[in-house]
């Protein structure tokens, strides 16, 4: 077990070294110079050397790279002599527009895109694995039917279409709540009323898709499930239907659940980046496309590295989960 | 999926038990075949494809019958923008729906949203279908290459594979459209709205192919120990032979479900990268853009956002439904019939 941890960890670090060499590489792709775009409209050659200097852009490629990551590890200083400014591990760089330290925006983004994740993800499960369920269970009856064309539905819809209709009808055309912005995104600062008043909304436009995907996986996978010998055992010494679903088909059906779900959270912590441009809700995705926007390297750099950490680790935890749960998972 | 049309009578007969006529043998594509013919669904979602095809190549034609170019602007049409109100359509619910402008006209510039969406359809259908196309070669390629020669061709494939999917992938496309249109301007390229629909395309269709890839490659994997494959490398066939006669036909089937499958994810993302404005540049017509254009118009002419909404809502459900029918009649497990 501990030998498949430590395996799995060494793993994760190779990951994320490649993925952020990956993403560093979109430095060199990027032709437009930084230094001018810090440096605003009338900027002396001699000014963009400087900052150049500052930046550490005069640096090779793989300097650059190294610096960054010592930065990650061990914090680093930006300038030199008196303009020395450090940036303390773990340290994603300086913004180029602001010149705000990339990390202390991702703190402030991250509270919300998490609301938005966790609440959708609570949303989805209860919803798409009730329908999945039940369309299973009544398979090819009017449920099952009426379930899985909800769900092909739910599949298709667009977020920025769903996103727009639930905010007209919602926040407009009746005014049931406010507006969406980002005012009353802390639960811990504004109180649990414009918190929800705040995530509902998203949380409704991401479960409406999620739902449905995971309404067609549970379904598919409780038939399936349902079909096994040992279901018919249990049914063959005389179990009620009700224990057999409960203990046997659920147990067994559900576990291949675990895996996507893993995988879908990591994705959707790292940045849920249509549902925040829709919602104007200024979590990590809102934050990425507006440092692209406006060619914000360092930014775009940091919000990429740090979703891709949440999606290296979420399938760390997801396959840790797995053997737990599943005795037929061996790990050596 | 070729199948003589004057077999499938015969087969339909046989599915139905009805007669005494002689027992004959059905290969896959055959009952596929006569399992989308009876599937309503399927037909249905497969005409509306059609139809959206048939629109997006005849868009000239559609816009010369109503005579109004997408871009053109119709500010000084007699009484269509109320300028009082900053431009806003006149008419039904503020959306200058009438017998000129079929689905109305956009706020401010008056363009004609009818034939916006026709050439929104032609982009969206565009850039997702030859997004899948690279999709689907190179998840072939690397798939089939990975699950036939094994060994540490296959290892590096699959962690190239595993990589990619770790990916924060929408994040990374955002990122590298507009860079790239600018990287590849230094090149000399014309920083337009073609190269910009070439990058969508490709990034669209390389981050995509590792799932295909993964399916590929397993499903290679057990191709490549059946008896038939055996029997062909015992009586000496060549590698080439192999691939291209023994695995890659059984390996058609899986392909086209899950190109059907990846083709409405890919116009998603088309009209997601369009909608956060990365995607095709202005004034080239898309159903993303249009939707973030509405934004702002939200308390005035809300009809404005429903057109390019429910176009793509329809467009990614007829390939959906499409794709899960398909997928059912290629499931040799589903009951035969």
């Amino acid at each position: 077990m501990y030998r498949f941890i430590i395996r799995r960890l060494l793993a994760l670090v190779v990951l994320l070294l490649v993925t952020s060499f990956l993403t560093f590489g979109l430095f060199i792709l990027t032709p437009s110079n930084p230094a001018a775009l810090a440096c605003g409209k009338g900027c002396t050659d001699k000014r963009i050397e400087q900052i150049n200097h500052t930046l550490g852009l005069d640096d090779p490629f793989l300097v650059q790279y190294g610096e960054y990551m010592k930065g990650l590890a061990v914090g680093r200083d930006f300038g030199s002599g008196t303009a020395t400014i450090n940036c303390p591990a773990p340290c994603f760089g300086r913004s180029f527009q602001n010149g705000e330290f990339v990390y202390d925006v991702i703190k402030r983004a991250m509270p919300i895109t998490f609301s938005i994740a966790v609440g959708a993800a609570v949303l989805w499960l209860v919803v798409g694995v009730t329908i999945g369920v039940v369309s299973a269970l009544y398979k090819g009856r009017f449920a099952d039917k009426t379930g899985i064309g909800l769900s092909l539905i739910g599949v298709s819809l667009p977020i920025p279409f769903t996103g727009l209709v639930l905010i007209y009808l919602v926040a407009i055309k009746y005014a049931w709540l406010p507006p969406p912005d980002s005012t009353g995104a802390s639960l811990f600062k504004d109180g649990f009323t414009p918190w929800w008043q705040t995530f509902i909304l998203p949380w409704i436009a991401l479960a409406l898709l999620y739902s449905a995907l995971y309404a067609r996986l549970t379904r598919a996978n409780m038939i399936e499930t349902m079909g096994e010998d040992f279901i018919r055992t249990a049914r063959a010494k005389g179990l009620p239907e009700r224990t057999v679903i409960a203990k046997h088909g659920l147990r067994a059906g559900l576990t291949p659940l675990v895996t996507i779900f893993g995988l879908d959270l990591g994705g959707l912590l790292g940045g849920t980046v249509l549902t925040e441009a829709v919602f104007s809700l200024q979590g990590l995705g809102f934050t990425a496309v507006r440092a692209v926007l406006g060619q914000d390297l360092p930014m775009i750099l940091g919000v990429t590295l740090f979703a891709a950490f949440f999606i290296i680790f979420a399938n760390l935890v997801v396959d840790l989960l797995y053997a737990f749960i599943d005795p037929r998972v061996r790990l050596d | 999926m070729a199948v003589s049309t004057d077999r499938e009578p015969a087969s339909d007969k046989a599915g139905g038990e009805s007669q005494g006529t002689a027992i004959e043998g059905r290969s896959l594509s055959q009952i596929a075949w006569a399992r989308i013919r009876r599937d309503k669904v399927a037909l249905v979602s497969f005409a509306v494809i059609l139809l959206l095809v048939l629109v997006a190549i005849g868009a000239p034609l559609l816009t010369a019958l109503n005579g109004y170019p997408p871009n053109q602007f119709n500010t000084d049409e007699e009484g269509l923008l109320n300028i009082n109100l900053g431009g806003v359509p006149t008419g039904w619910a503020n959306s200058g729906i009438s017998s000129d402008h079929w689905f109305g006209v956009e706020p401010r510039n008056g363009r004609d949203i009818f034939s916006r969406i026709v050439y929104g359809a032609r982009i969206s259908l565009l850039i997702a279908l030859l997004a899948t196309a690279v999709s689907v070669i190179l998840g072939t390629l690397f798939g089939v290459i990975g699950g036939f020669f094994g060994g540490r061709i296959d290892t590096a494939i699959s962690r190239v594979m595993d990589t990619l999917l770790a990916f924060p992938t929408l994040l990374f496309i955002i990122a590298l459209t507009p860079i790239l249109g600018d990287r590849l301007a230094v090149y000399g390229l014309p920083n337009d709205n073609r190269t910009r629909v070439a990058i969508m395309v490709g990034i669209i269709g390389f981050f995509g192919w590792p799932y295909l890839g993964r399916i590929v490659r397993g499903q290679t994997l057990s191709i490549r120990e059946r008896e038939y494959v055996d029997a062909a490398r015992s009586l000496g066939a060549s590698n080439a032979h192999l691939l291209f006669r023994q695995i890659l036909p059984n390996l058609a089937a899986t392909i086209l479900v899950y190109a059907t499958l990846i083709i409405p994810t890919n116009i998603t993302t088309e009209a997601a990268l369009s909608f956060l404005g990365v995607g095709v540049l202005p004034p080239t017509a898309s159903w993303g853009r249009m939707l973030a254009d509405s934004v702002v118009w939200f308390y005035t002419d809300p009809m404005f956002m429903v057109f390019p909404g429910v176009a793509l809502f329809i467009t990614v459900l007829a390939f959906n439904l499409l794709g899960d029918s398909v997928r059912d009649a290629l499931d040799p497990r589903a009951g035969r019939g």
